[in-house]
């Protein structure tokens, strides 16, 4: 077919593991620093019904684009390039023979697919990939069984999923203690330990082991998500694809070329995301429209003529130039009043442990079980929350909201 | 005759303005206030944590400076501004409310030191004798304290005279809570601290940026211990104890721990 692969497979920039201290959030642009206090002015001013309370209403301006079209423009975010980026930066300890620290930990922000890619380098290295005990088995307090997979995991094992290994409960922290102990102690083999950035910012305040030396996966300003945008999109030798901004008419990205001027709209992405690129190419997706009369893309099918017969006011459009709208990049989420606190236990709850069961949460929240699946399936129609392999965990859309309600009334948040 | 012609030269002629003028100024300092004191704890709940709290303490210094200024501009309407009028006018209403009002003055006087010192703020927690609960109002005469059970109670100001004031948290959204846990002799004490540790670690309450401790104190009949810990917001104090102690009960009993008991006292006995 001759389309053109552009992913970033050759620049290895895009895709980095750093320290966690060395992890850059992007900075908002004043302008959206500006909109950001305006609306949490009117937030303030403005009686606002509670959101929990109120009926549901959704509307669209424009029509979204197809899972075919999507397919095309944002496909679903492969792993692969940064299980290349995560192997080049563990490259010399992975060739150690004798390696110092023995474990390695990984720690990524939510709805980052870190369990895919520690899959993957677990098969590509012949490493044994460890399965966390189940919520019973942490709160029961027997481990023997677990550890006697860890002894024969030598010598290389993987945990891609720290989160999975402890409840916060009185009982719920005995086994990720000690397998942290040991591991910090250099007790244990070469091993590599995946952790969400929330539950490990929990872990470092509760467990008596020093967790230090995790890397992670660096934030995506507005350079690298514009440049990932153009590498998703497919588009044939000499056509053109404007994602246009449907408020002012801004061209946000040309593929191939890329931005023509400022990235203000990438740039808010970005800070709102706080270099999340997994959150980042969802909003991104959620956020595509088309008109209904632009015809689909197909090979060689010219749009400018239907865009002259509407007398647009843009500039010339070229022979091949497909446009795709981008609205509300960032629509406000609806989130529970401040005031309702069991909201914002639930939520925090969900964030600690990177999701968890309507009976996990049982174990971890002070409320009724009636309340807690109240809770859950209204906040599931406010766009909240989603169930996902028989957990509830929030939505990709819904993070970057969630965290500042949870860091504006003081609750742990993650270090990102 | 001389001693009228004393006072007559101490007022001064009050004409129609005067009045109308003295009139504004009262109202405009009484719509002031009450604007006041309804918008600034309106804007307060819009906030959290120190933010409200430094909204809410603003009032009672702003309800003052205006009465101040509305006091400082009718005075020398009514009183020729002379050195020797005002000290003779001032000494003379101080001697007759010195004796008639002499309790509400040393409230109104401590209101004022209580302020300048800020021994209470509007949002502040305080024990002040028996009764525990929420500064709501810093008032020019008495102190106004929401209770948890809901009681609003009115303290004179001049308690603060000779009465300690206990501030749980003194103009920070947070304040340490306290669980006890009164534990039979017969126990691992170790055992008990690592586990009411970490039943405050896993509260969902709790606030990480101040320090858990479990204080264990030997009494004659077992061992008396406190978790202290800080919730998120003061306002959750009570449910974070009450989280502590009903966690920390169950805590003590998986690890077979036996809790203090008073003995019962049959009828007979007492008889």
């Amino acid at each position: 077919m001759g389309s053109i692969d552009q992913e970033q497979k050759k620049d290895p920039v895009l895709w980095e593991f750093v320290p966690m201290a060395k992890y850059q959030v992007p900075s908002a642009p004043a302008q959206g620093v500006v909109r950001d206090y305006w609306q949490g002015i009117k937030r303030f001013f403005l009686r606002q019904e509670d959101p929990l309370s109120a009926p549901l209403h959704r509307e669209r301006e424009l029509h979204g684009l197809s899972e075919i079209q999507l397919a095309h423009l944002v496909p679903r975010l492969h792993w692969d390039h940064a299980l290349a980026a995560l192997t080049d930066s563990l490259h010399d300890w992975l060739v150690d023979t004798d390696p110092v620290p023995a474990v390695q930990f990984v720690v990524t922000p939510p709805h980052v697919d870190r369990a895919a890619m520690l899959v993957s380098l677990a098969d590509q290295h012949r490493a044994h990939l460890l399965q966390p005990p189940g919520v019973t088995s942490i709160l029961g307090g027997d481990f023997s069984g677990w550890w006697s997979a860890m002894d024969d995991a030598s010598p290389f094992w993987v945990i891609p999923d720290l989160e999975r290994y402890f409840l916060r409960h009185a009982s719920g922290l005995d086994l990720v203690r000690e397998l942290l102990n040991r591991a910090t102690s250099g007790e244990l083999s070469r091993g590599l330990i995946g952790c969400d950035s929330w539950s490990w910012s929990y872990l470092r305040r509760v467990c008596r082991a020093p967790l230090y030396g995790a890397i992670t996966l660096q934030a995506f300003d507005a350079d690298r998500l514009e440049r990932l945008f153009c590498g998703m999109a497919e588009v044939h030798q000499g056509d053109r694809i404007c994602f246009v901004n449907a408020e002012n008419g801004h061209n946000i990205i040309t593929v191939p070329e890329g931005s023509e001027g400022s990235r203000v709209e990438l740039q808010h992405l970005a800070a709102h995301c706080r270099g999340n690129v997994a959150t980042a190419v969802t909003y991104w997706r959620e956020s595509l429209r088309s008109t209904q009369d632009e015809p689909e893309p197909a090979s060689g099918e010219p749009a400018h003529s239907t865009a002259q017969s509407r007398g647009d006011k843009k500039s010339p459009v070229s022979h091949h130039e497909q446009q795709i709208w981008v609205t509300s990049l960032l629509p406000q989420q609806p989130l529970p009043s401040g005031k309702d606190e069991q909201a914002l236990l639930l939520l925090h709850s969900l964030m600690l442990h990177g999701g968890l069961s309507t009976e996990a949460l049982d174990v971890v929240l002070p409320f009724s079980f009636n309340r807690l699946q109240a809770l859950t399936e209204r906040m599931k129609q406010m766009g909240l929350l989603e169930s996902f392999d028989g957990r509830w965990q929030v939505r990709a859309l819904a993070c970057a909201a969630v965290r500042d309600l949870l860091a504006s009334h003081n609750y742990l948040v993650d270090d990102f | 005759m001389e001693e009228g012609g004393k006072i007559t030269s101490i007022l001064r002629p009050v004409g129609t303005a005067d009045l109308i003028e003295i009139a504004a100024v009262v109202i405009v300092s009484i719509i002031l206030i009450t604007v006041l004191q309804r918008l600034v704890p309106w804007l307060a709940e819009r906030f959290t944590g120190k933010k409200r709290l430094v909204l809410l303490s603003s009032v009672p210094v702003a309800r003052l400076l205006i009465i101040l200024w509305a006091v400082l501009w009718i005075l020398p309407l009514l009183v020729e501004p002379s050195l020797q009028n005002m000290v003779v006018v001032l000494g003379s209403v101080g001697l007759a409310i010195g004796f008639a009002l002499k309790d509400y003055v040393s409230s109104l006087i401590a209101g004022v030191v209580a302020v300048g010192e800020q021994n209470y703020r509007n949002g502040d927690w305080v024990r002040i004798g028996d009764v525990y609960g929420e500064v709501r109002h810093v008032g020019m005469r008495t102190l106004e304290i929401v209770t948890p059970d809901d009681d609003r109670v009115l303290i004179p100001h001049l308690q603060l005279w000779n009465q300690p004031i206990h501030n749980a948290n003194n103009g920070d959204a947070r304040l340490q809570c306290i669980a006890d846990f009164f534990v039979h002799p017969d126990h691992d004490g170790h055992a008990v601290c690592r586990v009411l540790e970490d039943v405050a670690l896993t509260s969902p309450y709790l606030y990480f940026d101040e320090p858990v401790a479990v204080v264990a104190q030997e009494k004659p009949w077992g061992t008396h211990y406190r978790i202290r810990a800080y919730p998120v917001d003061s306002t959750q104090q009570f449910r974070f104890v009450t989280d502590l102690t009903i966690r920390g009960r169950a805590a003590l009993q998986t690890l077979g721990v036996q809790f203090a008991v008073v003995p019962g006292i049959s009828a007979g006995e007492l008889a």
